[in-house]
C-alpha cells in the first residue's frame, strides 16, 4: 500500500453526512414528474388501441 | 483471511475482493464472456433468418437456435454474472469468505457448469429445442430437464455460501446495519431460494418422470403456473444486481454519496416482496386460473411500481447532488455535470435510459386487457431485451468495467475505457432499433417464437417484413457491440499489473449513521412476509389446478 493509496483510504472513511431537507432537489422533483406523465401517456395511448381494436 | 470488516471501516480503500473469493470471481466471469459471444451469435442468426434474407445451414433448425440464444443468455450469462458480482460484493464490503463459504462458491460454479454442458449438449443435438421456457407438452430430453434441476441446484450451493458470509458479519456486529452491497446481495439471494423452489419441484416431479416415461401425461396449467413463480421473479434476480450497482457504486464513481441507505434498504425488501407473488400475470390469457386471481396478481405486479420509482428518485437525486456541487445552478444543467467521459459511468446510465420505455411496456403487458393486445406478438421479445437485455446487461458491462481489472490488479487505462464508451453506444444504437422495430411489429400483430414465413401471402405479413429488416440491421450491430465487449472484457483481464490496482468502488449514502431500522434487519419478519404473500396469491389457484380435473397432455416433438 503506497502513502499516497492509505491518504485516500483515510478521506475515504470520512463520511458526510448531508440533510435531506437542505439539498436542492428542484431538478429531480421535475424529473420524477416527467417521468410519471410519460408513464400516464404511454399507457393512455395502449389502451385507446385496444379500445380500438374491440 | 475471512475476517468481518469492522463496521467503522466499512468504506476504506483497503478492502479489496479477496484474491482466493477474486479467483472464483473471475471463474464465474470467463462464463459471462463465453456466454455473451455464443448466445450474441445465436441471436444474431435468428434477426438475419427472420428477415427472411438468409437460411441457417448444416440442418440447424431456427427453434434450436432460439433455445441457445435464451438458455445461454437468459440462464448462463446471468446466473454466472450474478454469482460472480454478488461473491465479489460480499468480499468487498463484509470481508472474504471462509473456506466452507468458498467452496459452496465453488461446488455451485462446477454444478452449474456441468448443467450448462449438459444442456448444451442437449440443445446441440436438437433433442431440447423447447426454448428456454420449456413450456410442456413440447417435450425435450430428461437429460435437459436434469441439466436444468443441476443448474439451479448449483446457484442454491453458491447461495447458501453468500448467505453464510452474511450471517457470519451479522452476528459478530450484532445491531449494526449490515454493509449495504451485502445487505442486497441477500435480498437477491433470499428471493431466488424462495422463487425457485416451484420450478425445482415442477422439473423433478413433473418434467424428468413425465420426460423418461414414467409418467404418461403432465398438467400443463400448473407446470406453466410454478414456472412464472419462479420466472418473473428470475427478471428481479437479474435486476436486484444492476440496482445494487445504482445504488452504492454509482455514486462513488462520481464521487459523491448515496442519496438514502434507509431508501436503498426499503426498495430492495419491496422487491422481495412483490417479485414472486405475480408470475399469472404472464398467463393473463391462458384458461384454468380464475380471474379473481389474475386480478390480484396484477394488482401485487403493479406495486412494484413503488421501488422502482424510488429508485428512480434516489438516481436523480444522486445525479443532481453531484451536479451542483459541481457548480450546477439551473433546473436541469446538473446533467452536463456528470462523467460523460467514464465508460463505468456511461454503460449503466444508458442502460437507465432503457429502464424508461422498459417498465412502461411493462404497466402495458401486466394490464389484463391490454395484455390481449401484446400478448404472444413480438412486443414482447421487444420488451424483454429493452429491460433484461439493455439496463441489466449494460450495467453489468459496466461493472465488469471495474471489477475484471480490480481482481487481476490491472488499470482501466484511456484506451479500454474509450472502448467501453464505444461498446456502449454501438450497443444502444443496435438494442435501440430492434427493439423498437419489435415493438411495432408486435402492435401490429407479429408473432413472436416463430421462423421467417410469409403466411401463405397474408397482407398483414407483408407489414411486418420491414420491422424484421430492421431488427436485423439491429441485430448486426448488436454482434459489433459484442465483439467489442469480448476483445474489452479480455483486455481488462491480461493488462499489464500495476501495484494500484482498479478500485471496486462503494459510496457510503447521505444519511449513513443513521441508527438501523430494525424492521429492515429483522430476516425472519421479511421471510415470514415474504413466504405469507406467495402463499396468499398462489395456494388457490394452484389448488384448482389438482382438484378440477384438468386433463394431462402427452409430450410432443413437434422439430
Amino acid at each position: 500500500m503506497t502513502e499516497k493509496n492509505e491518504d485516500r483510504a483515510r478521506e475515504s472513511l470520512e463520511i458526510h453526512e448531508e440533510d435531506h431537507s437542505k439539498l436542492d432537489l428542484r431538478g429531480t422533483f421535475t424529473m420524477v414528474l416527467f417521468l410519471g406523465a410519460l408513464m400516464f401517456v404511454s399507457w393512455f395511448g395502449a389502451f385507446m388501441l385496444f379500445l380500438g381494436r374491440m | 483471511m475471512s475476517r468481518n470488516i469492522h463496521p467503522d471501516n466499512l468504506f476504506s480503500l483497503n478492502n479489496r475482493v479477496d484474491s482466493k473469493d477474486g479467483r472464483l470471481v473471475l471463474a464465474n466471469m470467463i462464463w459471462v464472456i463465453f456466454a455473451l459471444f455464443i448466445g450474441g451469435a445465436a441471436g444474431l442468426l435468428q434477426t438475419l433468418v427472420r428477415s427472411g434474407m438468409f437460411e441457417l445451414p448444416f440442418g440447424i433448425g431456427y427453434y434450436q437456435l432460439l433455445t441457445l440464444h435464451g438458455v445461454i443468455l437468459a440462464l448462463v450469462l446471468t446466473f454466472f454474472f450474478i454469482m460472480g458480482f454478488q461473491i465479489a460484493a460480499l468480499s468487498k464490503t463484509a470481508g472474504a469468505l471462509n473456506r466452507t463459504e468458498r467452496r459452496l462458491g465453488w461446488i455451485g460454479f462446477w454444478l452449474m457448469s456441468a448443467g450448462t454442458l449438459v444442456a448444451a449438449v442437449m440443445i446441440a443435438t436438437n433433442e431440447a429445442s423447447v426454448l428456454y421456457t420449456f413450456y410442456a407438452p413440447l417435450q425435450a430430453h430428461a437429460f435437459y430437464y436434469i441439466a436444468l434441476a443441476v443448474i439451479i441446484v448449483g446457484t442454491w450451493c453458491s447461495v447458501a455460501g453468500q448467505l453464510m458470509r452474511y450471517i457470519r458479519w451479522k452476528r459478530e456486529f450484532r445491531g449494526h446495519k449490515t454493509p449495504l452491497l451485502s445487505y442486497m446481495a441477500s435480498i437477491n439471494n433470499v428471493m431466488w431460494l424462495v422463487c425457485t423452489i416451484g420450478v425445482a419441484a415442477s422439473v423433478i416431479f413433473q418434467y424428468i418422470p413425465w420426460s423418461l416415461g414414467l409418467t404418461d401425461r403432465i398438467n400443463v396449467s400448473l407446470s406453466r403456473t410454478l414456472f412464472w413463480m419462479f420466472g418473473h421473479a428470475l427478471v428481479y434476480f437479474w435486476l436486484l444486481p444492476a440496482y445494487m450497482a445504482w445504488y452504492a457504486v454509482l455514486p462513488k464513481v462520481l464521487g459523491t454519496e448515496g442519496f438514502s441507505d434507509s431508501l436503498a434498504r426499503l426498495s430492495f425488501v419491496l422487491f422481495l416482496f412483490f417479485s414472486i407473488p405475480v408470475g399469472i400475470h404472464h398467463q393473463l390469457t391462458e384458461p384454468g386460473i380464475d380471474a379473481f386471481w389474475k386480478g390480484l396478481q396484477v394488482v401485487l405486479t403493479f406495486a412494484v411500481i413503488v421501488p422502482s420509482l424510488m429508485t428512480a428518485f434516489s438516481l436523480f437525486a444522486v445525479f443532481e447532488t453531484h451536479g451542483r456541487q459541481m457548480g450546477a445552478t439551473g433546473l436541469l444543467d446538473w446533467f452536463k455535470k456528470l462523467p460523460w467521459k467514464d465508460a463505468r459511468f456511461v454503460l449503466p446510465f444508458l442502460g437507465m435510459l432503457f429502464f424508461i420505455p422498459g417498465g412502461i411496456g411493462g404497466i402495458i403487458n401486466a394490464s389484463g386487457q391490454m395484455n390481449q393486445l401484446v400478448h404472444n406478438t413480438i412486443w414482447v421479445v421487444g420488451h424483454f431485451h429493452i429491460t433484461v437485455g439493455a439496463p441489466v446487461i449494460l450495467t453489468y458491462f459496466g461493472i465488469m468495467m471495474f471489477l475484471l481489472p480490480h481482481i487481476t490488479g490491472t488499470r482501466i487505462t484511456k484506451q479500454l475505457n474509450n472502448m467501453g464508451l464505444y461498446l456502449g453506444y454501438t450497443w444502444t444504437f443496435g438494442m435501440g432499433l430492434m427493439s423498437a422495430a419489435m415493438h411495432f411489429a408486435g402492435l401490429r400483430g407479429a408473432p413472436r417464437r416463430s421462423t421467417y414465413s410469409e403466411y401463405g401471402g397474408a397482407g398483414i405479413a407483408d407489414e411486418w417484413i420491414t420491422y424484421q429488416i430492421l431488427q436485423a440491421v439491429g441485430g448486426t450491430f448488436l454482434f459489433v457491440a459484442i465483439i467489442i465487449a469480448v476483445l474489452l472484457f479480455i483486455q481488462l483481464m491480461t493488462g499489464p499489473k500495476t501495484n494500484v490496482p482498479e478500485e471496486f468502488p462503494v459510496a457510503p449514502m447521505m444519511d449513513q449513521n443513521a441508527p438501523v431500522t430494525k424492521w429492515l434487519e429483522n430476516w425472519r419478519l421479511l421471510i415470514i412476509i415474504t413466504v405469507f404473500l406467495v402463499l396468499i396469491a398462489y395456494t388457490v389457484p394452484i389448488t384448482q389446478m389438482f382438484t378440477e380435473n384438468i386433463p394431462g397432455a402427452h409430450g410432443y416433438k413437434l422439430w
